[in-house]
């Protein structure tokens, strides 16, 4: 008999005016240290192993990303920033049958801006919170995306 | 199966999810007509409505914090006409 397979259902929603260039998101809940429960959302980014939590995120959560160790320093779209690592972190995301799973993240990071001008700090403000290749790691889940039939999941 | 994978019942944390998935498809469903308001700018939505918006974050934090409205009740988004490359 085959086991029920876990499956989380995922977005893929425009990314600009132009309905057919299209993104892959997912919202889910986080427990962040000092702040508490938030609830961003995250695009799926296989092409980064990192997977963080945006500047823009942060500070709207009220983290005080500086807090935090610098891991290494990279660009993400236009941005210099710094990759800061978090301490572990619970997510939660909901099932296709409406229940609540919870997983924990020990390479979670944040970002902030590597350089202080007002520039480099409205280009990190546009850096969305990334879930890259060390979440499907951390978790065990796979990620299916079907862009022709507009369906994509996570599956365990 | 995962080991930090655990099952709760928390109908809450369902209903809040729910809610910024269907926030999410609406701004995505709407983007052109939202580009045409807000291009280059931060919005915050709630349910089907669009209660701030700003040109920087601090910005839509100011608006939000003085129309009273939580943060974290809303799904925050950059509306830009660039496409997005990581």
């Amino acid at each position: 008999m085959k086991a029920l397979k876990l499956r989380i259902p995922i977005q893929i929603v425009a990314d600009n005016e132009n309905d057919k260039e299209l993104q892959v998101v997912v919202s889910c809940r986080i427990n962040l240290p000092h702040v508490g429960v938030i609830r961003p959302t995250f695009v799926v980014d296989t092409g980064s192993h990192i997977s963080s939590l945006s500047y823009a995120d942060a500070k709207i959560n009220g983290l005080l990303v500086t807090h935090f160790p610098i891991k290494t320093s990279t660009h993400i779209g236009a941005a210099d920033v710094n990759i800061r690592q978090l301490p572990e972190v619970r997510v939660l995301l909901v099932d296709a049958t409406g229940v609540p799973h919870r997983f924990s993240l020990k390479q979670f990071c944040t970002e902030d801006p590597r350089v202080g001008s007002e520039l480099e700090h409205r280009k990190a403000e546009t850096i969305p919170s990334i879930l890259g290749l060390s979440f499907l790691e951390e978790t065990g889940l796979r990620l299916h995306v079907d862009m022709k039939n507009n369906s994509a999941y996570f599956e365990l | 199966m995962c080991p930090a994978l655990e099952v709760t019942d928390d109908d809450l944390e369902v209903r809040m999810l729910l809610r910024a998935n269907a926030e999410l498809n609406w701004i995505s469903g709407h983007y052109g007509e939202i580009l045409k308001k807000f291009e280059n700018q931060f919005i915050a939505v709630s349910g089907t409505n669009i209660v701030a918006n700003g040109s920087s974050i601090d910005n839509l934090l100011s608006k939000l914090n003085a129309e009273g409205i939580d943060i974290k009740s809303v799904t925050t988004e950059y509306i830009t006409k660039l496409v997005r490359i990581l």
